[in-house]
């Protein structure tokens, strides 16, 4: 059932790539530039269709990944002089990728439990090695609302003694632990292959429900 | 009714550069057809994000990775504008100039493909065992 489904993706992604494309070409200016643009077409052609078989051979690796390395490379190597433009773009690349890589994330993780993801922190690596590898990621996971549900219990909800303001810590919502954290490891672990040990996952427990499931043990 | 929008602005601009060139004021004739090509531009300019907004939700929907796509919409988008360019450079007579133009967008459009020929390398060399 794996390499049908397999099969079922990939030959989706070809299908699409191609529609896309044809427009693409119906979009093209007639003049000898279109050599060009069919050059690069061309490896993207072969991009989608070899890359599902480098993920079968080593699934360490994401195309991804690797363009965007390249791409801040490239960066480096334009503005050598102007350091502070150069730093700029890096930047800029780089909260392009996290916000994609959360993107990707969120979506993987909304599926599969009843806990919906409030938020994401990702730290990459950041030397030439592996650069774009990710580091670190905590998720902070909250109560899935329902509409009908979050205006029955909004009165509930709102509790003043609930806010302090606490200076010692610097995070003031209140993060436990929590149960399927596991479950979540484990995606993230397969998909991404993140160490295990990298990834904090931590229930975000303003609603009654979530006290009943988180552990007691509080961690920041 | 664009259509007609269009097609009739090109054709006034047309008759008005004929005229000019006639009277030997090919400076002016110059410049009505850079104004003319702009305000075509203009007018299908929020169309071309129509198009482009829907695409890459196509895109997004699918699997197919995003960079690639961006990077496809910025080479059509470099061939336009050096088209636009080395049209009117030709018009003017400037065949040399056209020449340049059309060399930078080359340029342009090789650094930009750069990245995914450098991922399709690196992709081929990983395959082989």
């Amino acid at each position: 059932m794996a390499i049908l489904e397999f099969l079922r993706n990939w030959v989706k992604d070809i299908a699409i790539m191609f529609i896309l494309l044809s427009i693409v070409e119906l979009a093209l200016p007639n003049n000898n530039m279109k050599r060009y643009v069919n050059i690069v077409i061309g490896f993207m052609v072969i991009i989608v269709i070899i890359s599902p078989f480098v993920k079968l051979l080593n699934k360490n690796f994401s195309i991804e990944q690797e363009i965007f390395k390249t791409m801040v490379d490239e960066v480096q190597y334009q503005y050598d002089e102007d350091l502070a433009l150069q730093n700029l773009q890096a930047r800029q690349i780089k909260e392009t990728y996290l916000k994609k890589l959360k993107e990707n994330i969120k979506e993987s993780i909304d599926g599969v439990l009843d806990y919906q993801v409030d938020d994401i922190k990702i730290w990459i690596s950041e030397d030439d090695e592996n650069y774009g590898e990710i580091k670190d990621i905590e998720i902070v996971m909250g109560e899935k609302k329902d509409i009908d549900h979050y205006e029955h219990d909004s009165i509930n909800t709102i509790k003043i003694e609930e806010i302090k303001i606490d200076t010692s810590n610097f995070e003031v919502e209140k993060l436990e632990a929590f149960e399927e954290a596991d479950k979540i490891k484990n995606i993230l672990h397969e998909k991404y292959s993140i160490p295990r040990d990298s990834i904090r996952i931590f229930l975000n427990n303003n609603t009654e429900e979530g006290e009943k499931d988180g552990e007691d043990d509080q961690k920041n | 009714m664009e259509v007609v929008q269009i097609v009739g602005i090109g054709l006034v601009a047309t008759i008005l550069i004929v005229l000019l060139r006639q009277s030997n004021r090919s400076d002016f004739a110059l410049l009505v057809s850079v104004v003319t090509g702009l305000i075509i531009f203009a007018m299908v300019i929020d169309k071309v994000k129509y198009i482009v907004d829907t695409l890459s939700n196509l895109s997004r929907n699918a699997n197919i990775e995003f960079t690639y796509f961006t990077t496809i919409l910025k080479i059509i988008g470099i061939a336009y504008i050096v088209e636009f360019g080395a049209q009117i450079s030709r018009d003017a007579g400037e065949e040399a100039i056209a020449s340049k133009i059309e060399l930078g967008g080359k340029v342009l459009i090789m650094v930009l493909a750069m990245p995914i020929l450098l991922a399709l390398m690196d992709l081929i060399i990983k395959i082989l065992p």
